[in-house]
């Protein structure tokens, strides 16, 4: 399990940090790959840009997909994986602070496989990021690799 | 002697038949005083409705002169007969009618297409100012001389049409406060939460990390300030769903409440499946309304009795209908902790709370909504209470 990756797109460097603690908290000790905006999320799955050179084939095992991002906001990064066919069947989990139900309409419509809401009480987000860990790290099966 | 006996019929004769002839005379005579006091009676018939008609009126022949005009055209456009009858109705007013438009209608009224409607001409008018007028015509054939005759009638509808124009743009005013009103709350949703998240996060981190270094007041401290921020997150919670009552479109529709009120009581029952309560809810009471605000504020009212009953060991909770001064009122009674009437006017302010969170938790936003969802529905709200024996809730749709 330890070399699955989970790819983190996160522009709040607070947000950030208490998803590291939540994770490592629940003995999630995989590699997270951090990165703090849509353009460069795009850039570490398409191996452009500072990427250039990653191999593509690599895929995240699951990407954790927060909605307002600077540059490229979620809703499109998650549109351009799915346009894709290199990454169109990579789970993507939507993790926001919105509730606005056309946000939750536009994710599911653009073909998000989860919608999950950050709650404010950390114990509270601390275990939701824990039971996603568990969920798409080692309940889910994942999509074969091409 | 033969010409004074024949001269003598005949004369009898002639005089028989000058008599029939003066009968007959007088008889069509007086037939044509009648047709004629016939004619006098519709014309004067005619004449005080086309007098009373608020709209000006104007008769022009084929060759659309001025033929016959109502007062109300005197009226209106303060001219005099001198200045209109007789005229040309191009020559009227400083050649205010003359338009191209208005002179293709006119001249397809007598031959071609007899009548036009609503055209509608807007017009600097010498002695009115800027106005907007609505113009019908119709052709009037007139049998005694075979002329054909144009009827023109006019409107003035510049009133009207800046009324329209300014509900236009009331219309698009409310649109962009709208609009504005629901990026405000969409801002709320996702800015405001973010930072709480930190100051909870962080403070239990703090806790964990260097739960060795803090006494017990440290350890009280960082205790607040996460209750703290726990609390402003279900306040904000709350304040978008309150604002999201406010923005959504209502549809009215037959909603059984009965119906309503039974599953949400399930609903409740079960969530606390250890309490004893009675939920008595009356059969068959349908109202017009939107389903869904409707079940929000039963649940809220449904809610709070079920809360504030927490402490009395058989709840009762009651849901029915009855009469309050005439009209249908609706209502939720409990036997629980009741509430000082005192305080009746505070209970349905958004945060008003008339309970410490010790005793009952909650941010004081339920009434809130609830008062908001019936006005929403065009009714009233009300409370009556005593401490401890309980209270009722009514309302009206």
């Amino acid at each position: 399990m330890e070399d699955k990756v989970i790819l983190l797109v996160e522009d709040n460097p607070d947000d950030v940090d208490l998803t590291l603690r939540a994770l490592e908290k629940n003995n999630i000790v995989n590699n997270v790959v951090v990165t703090n905006d849509g353009a460069e999320a795009l850039d570490y799955l398409f191996a452009t840009g500072e990427y250039e050179g990653r191999d593509v084939t690599d895929l995240p095992e699951v990407v954790l997909l927060n909605l307002k991002l600077p540059k490229i906001d979620g809703l499109e990064v998650l549109r351009r994986i799915r346009a894709d066919e290199r990454t169109e069947l990579l789970p993507v989990v939507i993790l926001t602070s919105s509730d606005e139900e056309k946000d939750m309409i536009n994710g599911y419509k653009l073909g998000a496989n989860s919608y999950v809401r950050k709650p404010v009480d950390f114990n509270l987000f601390s275990e939701a990021v824990s039971q996603l860990g568990l969920y798409w790290l080692l309940l889910n099966e994942p999509p074969p690799k091409k | 002697m033969r010409d004074e006996r024949k001269t003598k019929n005949e004369l009898i004769k002639e005089l028989a038949q000058l008599r029939r002839r003066i009968a007959k005379l007088e008889k069509s005579d007086a037939e044509r005083k009648r047709a004629e006091q016939l004619v006098q009676d519709a014309r004067a018939y005619a004449e005080s409705i086309v007098a009373t008609v608020r709209e000006p009126l104007l008769v022009l022949d084929a060759d659309l002169k001025v033929i016959s005009v109502s007062r109300s055209f005197y009226q209106t456009f303060k001219v005099t007969p001198e200045e209109t009858e007789g005229h040309n109705i191009y020559d009227l007013g400083n050649r205010q009618w003359d338009i191209p438009k208005l002179r293709e209608l006119l001249e397809n009224v007598p031959s071609k297409n007899t009548f036009f409607d609503d055209y509608e001409m807007e017009h600097d008018f010498e002695t009115l100012g800027q106005k907007t007028m609505l113009l019908n015509a119709r052709r009037i054939y007139r049998e005694t001389n075979k002329t054909r005759l144009i009827l023109l009638a006019i409107e003035d509808i510049t009133e009207r049409k800046r009324a329209e124009q300014d509900i236009k743009k009331y219309a698009s005013q409310l649109e962009e406060a709208n609009k504005e009103l629901e990026a405000f709350a969409y801002s709320v949703s996702h800015d405001l939460r973010a930072p709480l998240r930190g100051i909870d996060g962080f403070s239990r981190a703090l806790l964990e990390n260097y739960h060795d270094k803090l006494n017990d007041r440290g350890k009280d401290y960082i205790h607040r300030v996460t209750g703290a921020t726990r609390r402003m997150g279900r306040l904000i919670d709350d304040l978008l769903k309150l604002s999201r009552i406010t923005r959504s479109e209502m549809k009215r529709e037959s909603v059984d409440i009965s119906q309503l009120a039974r599953s949400i009581a399930t609903d409740i029952k079960k969530e606390q499946p250890e309490r004893q309560a009675d939920f008595i809810i009356a059969e068959g009471l349908i109202v017009n309304g939107d389903a869904r605000l409707l079940q929000v504020a039963m649940e809220n009212l449904l809610g709070n009795a079920w809360k504030f009953t927490g402490k009395i060991q058989t709840a009762s909770i009651e849901f029915g209908i009855t009469e309050h001064e005439g009209e249908k009122a609706y209502f939720v009674r409990d036997n629980g902790v009741g509430f000082n009437m005192a305080y009746a006017d505070k209970l349905f302010g958004a945060f008003q709370r008339l309970h410490s969170t010790h005793e009952f938790p909650g941010t004081g936003i339920g009434l809130a909504t609830v008062a908001r969802i019936i006005r929403r529905h065009g009714g009233r709200v009300w409370a009556k209470g005593e401490v401890g024996k309980g209270a009722t809730f009514y309302f009206t749709l």
